[in-house]
């Protein structure tokens, strides 16, 4: 799911497209509602990438097929209906968190909502890197004084 | 299944396989690198066959803002998962413990986290002193030369002194920052009297090697090295060998190895990167395929097999992995994710403990948003309106353990042929048969237990375990096994087939065990000390079967 390439959004699709886009972006706001910082991942446009990578499609679109319904149903209701999907198909509807969180935890606006949380940086890590204190060598003073710990087969007769 | 991503473009030059040569190795990894550079330098005639190709650091997804995708989709270590081109598929539905691995010019040294202890000299003996698994046929000193030779060439951070293991040459670079959790969990080992000592890491702390620059910390190892701090063996052994002499084709997905009606080892057959399947005739074969590459191409090619044993005995490490959430930060996602401490209290038999051989504790750091989400050393996070509360109540504010216990070889834990999947040139796939036993789970629950206690000592304020983590298969091992019985291994001591004399492996298949440790140092031991007994017969190539 490059963000150079991924296809643009629902209004360059068919209406079957624009239906299957409305519908998982119900679904990702359920598993990703938002609170202020935090964008709902309804809200992003996640939902053209996930479609277009092919290891997130096919739980995305699993998901959407189990749950037909799911933008007509209230807040709780969607929230119930993935639940039953999650307890029937554990393996299939993790793949689908797994897109979800994927899409949600590398869009720009996510990051930086982090960082203004939590002073996590929210560029690339390279190439800047980041910035420890040296190992100091003290700390091993404790386990450097004690006893040899391994065995030497030799001495055992091995 | 795999085959539907594009593979990343070749950043060196290629060689155009010969008709025949001296040497022909499978692989261009841990172990096939460090023969290639061997034999070569002996002014011996080698050409490696890669299935994968080069890939470029300088365009490693740590240099983008959604460099975190990469390691859910292109990067993932489990090529099922990845599905790039120059992958093959593995049947894991009765695999316990996942594949992972990667194929590439350095192979999974492209994608490791780099923590590089050597085996402990009981872990060659576990029969003689414990009564369980295997002696190996060699001992530790007779490998410690070629430890130390393979830790200059792959450039070792960390300090001797450590008491827990023989004393050693010093590393090749000073250790790397431990950072806020190490201090904590060192602290608390310590007050409980428990070994730590500093990890030895295949990661410069300063630069180190030919081009290779400094660690800057930025966490993710596994995605690539923009710097070359973290080792591999395409910016390692591979340019010594290719400067030696030695020829690597790339994208050569290797599918048969032949035979004569005597059993010498007679040529190669692979798809070269047009799939148009080519032969290479050899005098000697050298497999560094890893445990399930090697092991799926001896059954294709019925060799090797006199003992039964061919791809049985598979072993992991399985991993239990307790994480502590701390009130205030960690700062772990500075700093190489794999490697900063670790614990080998656990690691020697003690009979009150109701298993024999042990574990290590392994303190890694911690991750960035997605991986914190998703759960790699965390369980995944819940969804839905707790979600965003979670995730800040712990993002930053972790370390982690892992128990990474010793897997005594079982034959029912086996790599096979699968009948129906292949990879895209319609090669049979392997498949993977694994589950862990008794022994092995109260291993880890064991160890969890002193996970949570050294946590809790280390005040943490809460903390999470994964009995098993499924997505550890990174250490294959014991498929072809080595000893000194042809009708009970596989190769003998020097890694040579026991029934092809002109066939050798230097790979993780020729474990007798597994140790609880990482087993790249001891990979590449084993092929430099393999390399040396090929060029000493090297006057009998092609005769000796």
């Amino acid at each position: 799911m490059n963000r150079d390439t991924a296809p643009d959004g629902p209004h360059d699709r068919d209406p079957a497209d624009a239906a299957l886009t409305a519908a998982l972006a119900r679904a990702l706001s359920c598993l990703l509602p938002g609170q202020p910082p935090f964008p709902p991942a309804g809200a992003l446009g996640l939902e053209a990438g996930i479609l277009a990578e092919p290891r997130f499609a096919g739980a995305a679109r699993a998901v959407l097929d189990a749950a037909p319904d799911l933008e007509q149903l209230s807040d709780a209701a969607a929230e119930t209906r993935l639940r039953q999907i999650e307890t029937a198909q554990p393996a299939l509807f993790g793949a689908f968190v797994v897109a979800a969180y994927s899409a949600y935890y590398t869009h720009p606006a996510v990051l930086a909502a982090i960082e203004a949380q939590t002073g996590y940086r929210a560029g690339p890590p390279q190439p800047g890197g980041y910035q420890l204190d040296p190992f100091d060598v003290e700390m091993l003073a404790v386990p450097a004084a004690r006893a040899a710990g391994w065995r030497d087969p030799r001495e055992e007769g091995a | 299944m795999p085959g539907t991503a594009a593979a990343p473009a070749p950043a060196a030059p290629e060689a155009a396989a010969p008709e025949a040569d001296e040497v022909v190795i499978i692989g261009a990894g841990a172990g096939g690198g460090a023969m290639a550079w061997r034999l070569a330098r002996a002014g011996l005639s080698v050409t490696c066959l890669e299935q994968g190709g080069w890939v470029d650091a300088a365009a490693a997804p740590s240099l983008r803002p959604d460099w975190e995708l990469a390691r859910q989709t292109t990067h993932h270590p489990n090529p099922n998962t990845r599905m790039n081109a120059w992958d093959y598929p593995i049947e894991q539905s009765d695999a316990a413990i996942k594949p992972l691995m990667y194929n590439a010019v350095g192979g999974s040294t492209l994608h490791w986290g780099a923590h590089f202890p050597r085996f402990r000299p009981s872990d060659f003996r576990t029969h003689s002193l414990d009564g369980v698994g295997d002696d190996w046929p060699l001992d530790y000193w007779e490998l410690e030369p070629f430890y130390e030779e393979n830790d200059r060439i792959m450039g070792v951070s960390g300090l001797n002194g450590d008491p827990g293991n023989p004393a050693r040459g010093p590393r090749q670079t000073p250790p790397l920052p431990a950072g806020p959790g190490a201090g904590r969990m060192a602290a608390a080992f310590d007050r409980l009297g428990w070994h730590w000592w500093v990890s030895d890491a295949a990661i410069n702390s300063q630069p180190y090697g030919d081009g290779r620059g400094a660690c800057n910390l930025c966490g993710p190892c596994d995605v690539g090295c923009p710097t070359g701090a973290r080792s591999a063996t395409d910016i390692t052994y591979w340019p010594m060998a290719l400067a030696a002499g030695a020829k690597l084709v790339t994208e050569a997905r290797v599918f048969e190895i032949e035979a004569d009606a005597q059993g010498r080892i007679t040529a190669v057959a692979f798809h070269d990167a047009a799939g148009i399947a080519r032969r290479i005739r050899a005098q000697m074969v050298v497999l560094a395929a890893n445990g399930v590459g090697t092991a799926r191409l001896l059954l294709l090619s019925g060799l090797a097999n006199r003992s039964g044993l061919v791809g049985k005995r598979l072993m992991h490490h399985p991993t239990g992995m307790a994480t502590g959430v701390f009130a205030e930060p960690m700062e772990g996602f500075k700093g190489p994710f794999a490697t900063s401490i670790l614990c080998q209290e656990f690691y020697e038999t003690d009979a009150s403990r109701g298993f024999k051989r042990g574990f290590q504790m392994q303190l890694v750091r911690s991750d960035g948003p997605l991986g914190t989400a998703v759960g790699v050393y965390l369980p995944r996070l819940p969804w839905g309106a707790a979600h965003h509360g979670r995730f800040l109540d712990v993002f930053g504010k972790t370390a982690s353990l892992t128990v990474t216990t010793e897997d005594l070889p079982r034959e029912e834990n086996r790599v096979v042929l699968d009948p129906a999947l292949t990879d895209r040139m319609g090669v049979p796939a392997p498949k993977m048969i694994y589950a862990l036993n008794d022994t092995t789970r109260a291993m880890i629950a064991y160890g969890l237990d002193r996970a949570r206690e050294a946590f809790a000592e280390a005040g943490a304020r809460e903390v999470l375990t994964q009995d098993l983590v499924s997505e550890a298969g990174f250490h294959l091992m014991g498929t072809a096994r080595m000893g000194n019985d042809p009708e009970r291994s596989v190769t003998d001591r020097w890694g040579r087939a026991h029934d092809h004399l002109n066939l050798a492996i230097a790979d993780g298949a020729v474990f007798v065990t597994a140790g609880a440790l990482n087993p790249t140092p001891t990979i590449q031991a084993l092929a430099l000390r393999a390399a040396d007994a090929i060029i000493r017969n090297a006057r009998d190539l092609g005769g000796a079967a």
